[in-house]
């Protein structure tokens, strides 16, 4: 069954409207919203002024610039307080991953202002962090390519002694670089420390296909709805642009092993790859929506809304099917804006388009 | 020979093959359309190299060996899986 959202004088909330070449979730999240009849205020909560979703046409009635995770939850607190003398705000979804764990932080102060939100334990987002994967899933009989835990440069040469080249240099929240040699990976390790901090990750490459799934976990090890795809288009930093959605049984288990074995809550994203043998590895979990999300709305769940339902605990059923073939194409437009827009979201910090939705 | 993953083909009348475990697709001819057809109804690799030389204007041996030909391409796309050749 369709979900449909009859809130009328619902206000949510939904952070990154970033597109372009490395597009953020949350225009896609709100777009499947408003799929789902949902006729109330949407609010973006944006942390640069060219964030292309603000300038999106009906896409966000209000607009506010929040302060980076970075400088910790009282200055996101009192942000939202200011905003909230502006709109009040019922459900809020985060959908980057470095901001994820301080709502989860928020969580009690949040709901005591009446905004809701869907969120995993801080144990659960942990469980799932790049730097601990490798521990804690083989042991489940969940396969994770090896991985070797990069403090400083020296590490490196001990490399070719533990994994074979090529591998991924990765950062713990962002950014991944194959390298080929000791070289490369000093190379690439010394790039993402500079940028991302501590600790980097050497991961093991896989050879097979990619394969994504978006799912939202009930926190009791079960899983609402999910969408499998592989990609069909991968840019070189990355990312999907192409996918087609699948239905393998094998894929299907492997994902259903990992959310019981995290107990997930909330949405989230696994990369997985399959080697030439048939055998899934897991790569990442993404504590939050995909930029893809749209697929699963086009596939027949639409897990964005479902999310606005269990965050208002609401009650949803969990969607047991879904229409394997259906894919996506990234499509990049561009919008035309009055740059008074910008300057008031400049030098204002926020951007309010008059009545809501 | 294995061909359970054939039975799962998502394939249209233009020749488009979907392949919905893995993802891929693929472009097939008529009569690719109707080999894989042939093998889905169980049909053995005889059977259906009887039905290509009734059909089209090829000898038993040119019959036969476009036929395995095309198995091993199936093998090769992971389509179908045998141990032993025809």
């Amino acid at each position: 069954m369709p979900i449909k959202l009859n809130h009328s004088d619902l206000v949510i909330a939904v952070s990154g409207l970033k597109t372009g070449d490395n597009p953020q979730p949350g225009v896609p999240i709100i777009r499947s919203i408003r799929n789902a009849g949902f006729k109330g205020k949407i609010i973006g909560l944006i942390y640069d002024n060219l964030e292309s979703g603000i300038y999106y046409p009906d896409l966000a009635q209000e607009v506010y610039q929040m302060p980076y995770p970075s400088e910790g939850k009282n200055a996101i607190l009192s942000r939202i307080d200011y905003i909230l003398t502006k709109t009040k705000i019922d459900v809020l979804i985060p959908t980057l991953d470095s901001e994820i764990i301080g709502y989860i932080r928020l969580e009690k102060e949040l709901k005591a202002r009446g905004i809701q939100t869907f969120l995993p334990s801080e144990d659960q987002l942990l469980l799932r962090d790049k730097a601990k994967i490798f521990k804690t899933f083989p042991e489940k009989g969940i396969a994770v390519p090896k991985t070797e835990f990069l403090v400083d440069a020296g590490k490196i040469f001990d490399l070719e002694k533990e994994i074979k080249f090529p591998v991924f240099i990765k950062g713990n929240l962002y950014e991944a670089y194959q390298a080929n040699n000791i070289n490369e990976a000093i190379y690439y390790f010394n790039l993402i420390r500079e940028k991302w901090g501590l600790p980097v990750l050497a991961q093991e490459k896989v050879v097979g296909d990619e394969f994504n799934v978006s799912l939202v976990g009930d926190g009791q090890g079960n899983i609402l709805g999910m969408i499998p795809q592989r990609k069909l288009i991968i840019t070189d930093k990355g990312k999907g642009f192409g996918g087609v959605v699948i239905n393998n049984k094998r894929l299907n288990e492997f994902t259903q092993n990992v959310i019981a074995t995290l107990k997930w809550r909330g949405p989230c994203e696994l990369e997985l790859i399959k080697d030439s043998h048939d055998n899934f590895f897991l790569i990442e979990i993404n504590p939050r929506f995909p930029a893809w999300i749209r697929l699963a709305e086009g596939a027949g769940q639409n897990l964005p809304a479902m999310v606005v339902k269990l965050a208002l605990d609401e009650e949803v059923e969990a969607f047991t099917e879904y229409k394997t073939g259906t894919m996506f194409i990234r499509h990049a437009e561009d919008i035309i804006a009055d740059i008074n827009e910008m300057g008031q979201l400049s030098a204002m910090g926020e951007l309010i388009r008059g009545e809501s939705k | 020979m294995k061909k359970e993953k054939l039975t799962d083909l998502a394939i249209n009348q233009s020749g488009f093959i979907f392949d919905p475990a893995t993802g891929y697709s693929y472009n097939a001819n008529e009569t690719a359309i109707q080999i894989i057809n042939q093998l889905i109804e169980g049909k053995q690799v005889e059977q259906i190299v009887n039905q290509l030389t009734e059909e089209f204007e090829v000898t038993r041996d040119e019959a036969i060996s476009d036929v395995e030909y095309f198995i091993r391409v199936l093998e090769n796309y992971n389509l179908v899986e045998r141990s032993n050749a025809y």
